[in-house]
């Protein structure tokens, strides 16, 4: 049952979720549980919040289905609402670490041109999470939003309600920053 | 062209939403070349990584709405909700609380005045509808007229009342007399 559904069209899955369709419920879950979970786990900093966020969000999904449109951006819709869960979440919690700190932003980062030129073809995937591990939670979002979600930077700027510019410059900064966090990595390995 | 507006522009090429990567400078260039190489390792690093969702496991979405209540069956049981309980509200005010609950009240002003502890109390709204209750009960199973069994308790009660009363104050002035 479950493999009829894994290899169809995102729309289809919809229209017979919309028909209450358990099962396209549940391929819908399987395709997005690991990328909202991941873009909940950085927002929260918590992978417990973020289940609970996750859970939510798909829940909510299943009382609202009726009014899901199969033609409009179904992951960006579904981003955004686990998104504003995480953040009611983070407002209940106090004393939750906030993941909006893009003080980083505004650091004097390397050029990524620097990065290549000194390490070309050296670069291992396992260098690569090590740095990502390293960035602070916000570029860590943004990396989730854009690379595992494949969101525009128009989507991410719906999601997390900021501008589109803003959020083409962070992504821009986000990757000068990881590239830093890789040269000191790759040097250090040196 | 200040630098957010230069960054802005490079990942405006990135994504392929601007075609103006022949008016970039050599530095521009260089610049945007790095990002693209970037960005692949990146799109290959996320799309060929696992994300552990342990925290996750055993959560089936249709499951739990099967556990919880969904908003269309969750109205239903409110409606049931409701006249279950205004079903038996009504059952407890008709039958249950205002004869039995002014019974006992009376019952209790009764015990009170006939012992002598409190000065018999001045019929309240709800005795004279309970009264009115016993009047109609015992005068349609006596064939009585209610009317005249309510005057009939209306007059035995007061009288007790007044009796009681009367103990009472023999009572106090018996005690006066003893302690004085």
């Amino acid at each position: 049952m479950a493999g009829e559904y894994s290899g169809m069209e995102e729309r289809q899955v919809l229209i017979r979720f919309r028909n209450g369709d358990s099962e396209a419920g549940n391929e819908l879950f399987r395709r997005y549980r690991d990328r909202v979970f991941a873009m909940c786990a950085n927002v929260t900093g918590n992978r417990d919040l973020a289940a609970e966020a996750v859970q939510e969000a798909f829940y909510r999904l299943l009382r609202i289905r009726n009014k899901i449109d199969p033609d409009k951006n179904f992951s960006a819709f579904l981003h955004k609402m686990a998104y504003n869960l995480c953040m009611d979440e983070l407002r209940r919690k106090k004393n939750a670490v906030s993941w909006e700190d893009f003080s980083w932003v505004e650091e004097e980062l390397p050029s990524v041109d620097e990065l290549f030129a000194e390490n070309e073809h050296k670069i291992e995937m396992k260098e690569v999470w090590q740095a990502v591990e390293k960035l602070p939670l916000s570029a860590k979002t943004l990396m989730e939003l854009r690379y595992r979600s494949r969101l525009s930077p128009d989507e991410i700027a719906n999601i997390l309600e900021l501008p589109a510019s803003t959020v083409r410059v962070r992504l821009y900064r986000a990757r000068k920053a990881l590239a830093g966090m890789l040269m000191s990595l790759l040097r250090e390995k040196k | 062209m200040n630098n957010k507006d230069r960054e802005e522009k490079i990942q405006l090429i990135l994504d392929g939403k601007l075609d103006d990567e022949n008016e970039l400078s050599q530095d521009e260039r260089r610049e945007l070349n790095g990002h693209r190489k970037l960005d692949s390792l990146l799109s290959e690093a996320f799309s060929n990584s696992d994300v552990d969702t342990t925290p996750l496991e055993g959560f089936v979405p249709y499951k739990r709405e099967r556990r919880s209540f969904p908003l269309p069956q969750l109205h239903l049981v409110a409606a049931a909700a409701v006249i279950i309980i205004v079903a038996a509200a009504s059952f407890f005010f008709l039958y249950t609380s205002a004869p039995e609950g002014d019974g006992a009240k009376l019952a209790r002003y009764r015990e009170a005045a006939l012992n002598g502890e409190a000065a018999p109390p001045v019929l309240e709204q709800s005795q004279k509808q309970y009264l009115d209750y016993l009047a109609d009960f015992y005068g349609s199973y006596a064939k009585l007229s209610p009317d005249k069994l309510r005057d009939e308790l209306n007059a035995a009660w007061e009288q007790s009342c007044v009796n009681a009363f009367e103990r009472v104050l023999t009572e106090t002035e018996t005690r006066r007399h003893r302690f004085a």
